[in-house]
C-alpha cells in the first residue's frame, strides 16, 4: 500500500441520488420458480427482490436513474464532463460500450465515458476513478457515477448464483467539484487473481461462443457447484478462501482510512454489499460499527443489485436521516477476487 | 474420512454442533438431519463454526462435507478427524 496522505487529491461531492429498480417481487413466492431447494433461499433473509420486465435492460435502468440525479441536481446534458457507468456482469451485447450508450440515451455528446465491468464492487472501487479523472482534468467539474445491475435470466439463475437473491437496480449520482457535502475522501482497492474464474460463464466468449445444447441456467450448476470444483480436493484452501474475504475487507477499510489520514474508529457507518445480515455484521463487527449503522435493515428488501448496493443504501439513508451531516460513512465490497472501500465524508 | 470415533465423542460433536448452529443461526429448530446451508448458513457462519470446533476439538470441519451433507455427518466427520488427532498424540 501506498503512503498516506492527508487531503484528496480532488474536492468531490455528491450533490444527488437517483434510482431505478425493477418491480418488486416477493421473494417466498417467487423461490420455487428457479430452485428447488426453496428453504435455503428463504432463510437468506430476503422479502422482495426487484425484477425488471423482459425488455427492460441495464441501460434503460441506468438511464432512468440517471436522469433522476440530474434532475435533483439541476444538472442538463451539456454540463457532465465525465460518464463512468459500473455496468452489470452480463452486458446487453459483446463488443459494445455501455457507458457511451448510456451517454446517448441521456443526450451527453463528446465527453469522457469509462465503462467498468469488475461487478459487484464497481460502486465503490469506481468513485475513485470519477475522482481520479477529475484530478487531472481541472477544467471537468462535473462527474455522472452510475451502477447497475440487470440480471440476464438466460445466463444467471438469481437464487443460485451465490447465497444472495440477485435483483434489478440502478442508482446514479452526480458529482461536483468543490461540493461541501457527501464528500469523496479516499479508494483503497486490490485484486487476488487467484479465483478470478469463480463466477464466470463458460460461453459467450471467444473460447466458447454458444452454450452447450439444451443448456438453461434454471438448471445448471449453480455457485456451488463451483465452489466444489474449485476446493473439494482441499479442504483447507477453502477454509482460508472463505476467511480471507472478511479478513481483506477489513484490510482494504483500513488502508483506505489511512489514505485518508483517519483511522477504523472514526467509521460511523459501513455499507456492504446487500448480503445477509450475519454476513454484514461480520465486516462491520470488527470495526466497531453497530448493525444498526449498516445496510443490514435495507438489504432484505431490495436483494443483491450488483454495483448498486452501496450508493443506493447510502442515498436512501441520507434521505431517511439515518445518515447525516458529519458522518463517515464507508462503503465496501468485494468483486471476483476484488476488495474495495471507498471513504465518504456526509 | 479416518476411523471412526468413540460413540460418546461422536455424540458431544453432534450434541455441540446443533448447538452452535442453533446460536450462529439464531434459529432454535435444527436437527441432526438439517443441512447447514439449507437452514441460511453461509460463508461466514460456516468460517465462525469452525472456529469454534478448532478450539474445542483442534481440528475443524470439513467445509465440503458441511455444505453437502447433514448435521449429523458433518458432526461424525469432525469427530473422527479430532479422534485421529488424539490418538496421533498418545
Amino acid at each position: 500500500m501506498s503512503a498516506p496522505v492527508t487531503a484528496p487529491p480532488v474536492n468531490l461531492g455528491i450533490v444527488s441520488f437517483g434510482y431505478a429498480f425493477g418491480p418488486d417481487h416477493d421473494v417466498a413466492a417467487s423461490a420455487g420458480d428457479y430452485v428447488t431447494a426453496t428453504r435455503r433461499v428463504l432463510n437468506w433473509g430476503y422479502r422482495t427482490f426487484h425484477r425488471a420486465p423482459e425488455g427492460v435492460h441495464a441501460t434503460d435502468l441506468a438511464a432512468a436513474a440517471a436522469r433522476q440525479a440530474m434532475e435533483r441536481a439541476g444538472v442538463g446534458p451539456e454540463e457532465i464532463d465525465l460518464v463512468v457507468l459500473a455496468g452489470p456482469d452480463v452486458p446487453e451485447y459483446l463488443a459494445w460500450d455501455g457507458a457511451a450508450a448510456l451517454s446517448r440515451d441521456l443526450g451527453i455528446a463528446r465527453t469522457e465515458t469509462l465503462a467498468l465491468n469488475e461487478g459487484c464492487g464497481a460502486g465503490v472501487h469506481g468513485l475513485r476513478y470519477a475522482a481520479s479523472t477529475l484530478a487531472f482534468r481541472p477544467e471537468a467539474l462535473t462527474a455522472l457515477f452510475v451502477a447497475v445491475s440487470r440480471v440476464s435470466d438466460f445466463h444467471r439463475n438469481r437464487m443460485n448464483l451465490i447465497n444472495s437473491v440477485l435483483s434489478d437496480g440502478a442508482v446514479a449520482v452526480v458529482m461536483r467539484r468543490d461540493h461541501p457535502a457527501n464528500r469523496w475522501l479516499a479508494t483503497e482497492q486490490f485484486t487476488d487473481p487467484e479465483h478470478c474464474d469463480i463466477l464466470r460463464i463458460d460461453f459467450g466468449g471467444a473460447v466458447n461462443p454458444l452454450p452447450p445444447p439444451g443448456w438453461s441456467s434454471r438448471d445448471a450448476p449453480g455457485g456451488h457447484e463451483t465452489i466444489r470444483r474449485q476446493f473439494a480436493s482441499d479442504p483447507d484452501k477453502l477454509h482460508r478462501f472463505l476467511e480471507n474475504r472478511y479478513q481483506r475487507l477489513i484490510e482494504v477499510i483500513d488502508s483506505a482510512c489511512a489514505r485518508a489520514d483517519l483511522t477504523r474508529d472514526d467509521i460511523s457507518h459501513l455499507i456492504y454489499l446487500n448480503d445477509s445480515a450475519a454476513s454484514i455484521s461480520a465486516v462491520a463487527e470488527p470495526l466497531g460499527v453497530p448493525l444498526h449503522r449498516t445496510n443490514a435493515k435495507l438489504a432484505p428488501d431490495h436483494g443483491h443489485m450488483g454495483a448498486a448496493d452501496q450508493l443506493v443504501s447510502l442515498g436512501l439513508q441520507l434521505e431517511s436521516g439515518e445518515i447525516t451531516s458529519g458522518d463517515l460513512v464507508v462503503l465496501c465490497g468485494i468483486s471476483v477476487g476484488r476488495w474495495g472501500a471507498t471513504l465518504i465524508r456526509i | 474420512m479416518n476411523a471412526h470415533a468413540p460413540d460418546e465423542l461422536t455424540a458431544e460433536v453432534e450434541d455441540l454442533t446443533l448447538q452452535w448452529v442453533r446460536e450462529l443461526l439464531d434459529e432454535p429448530d435444527v436437527t441432526a438431519e438439517d443441512n447447514f446451508l439449507d437452514l441460511g448458513g453461509h460463508s461466514v457462519l460456516a468460517v465462525r463454526l469452525t472456529r469454534r470446533a478448532k478450539e474445542r476439538f483442534g481440528s475443524d470441519y470439513d467445509l465440503m462435507v458441511l455444505f453437502e451433507q447433514d448435521l449429523a455427518t458433518a458432526a461424525a466427520d469432525l469427530a473422527a478427524r479430532a479422534h485421529g488427532l488424539r490418538e496421533e498424540g498418545r
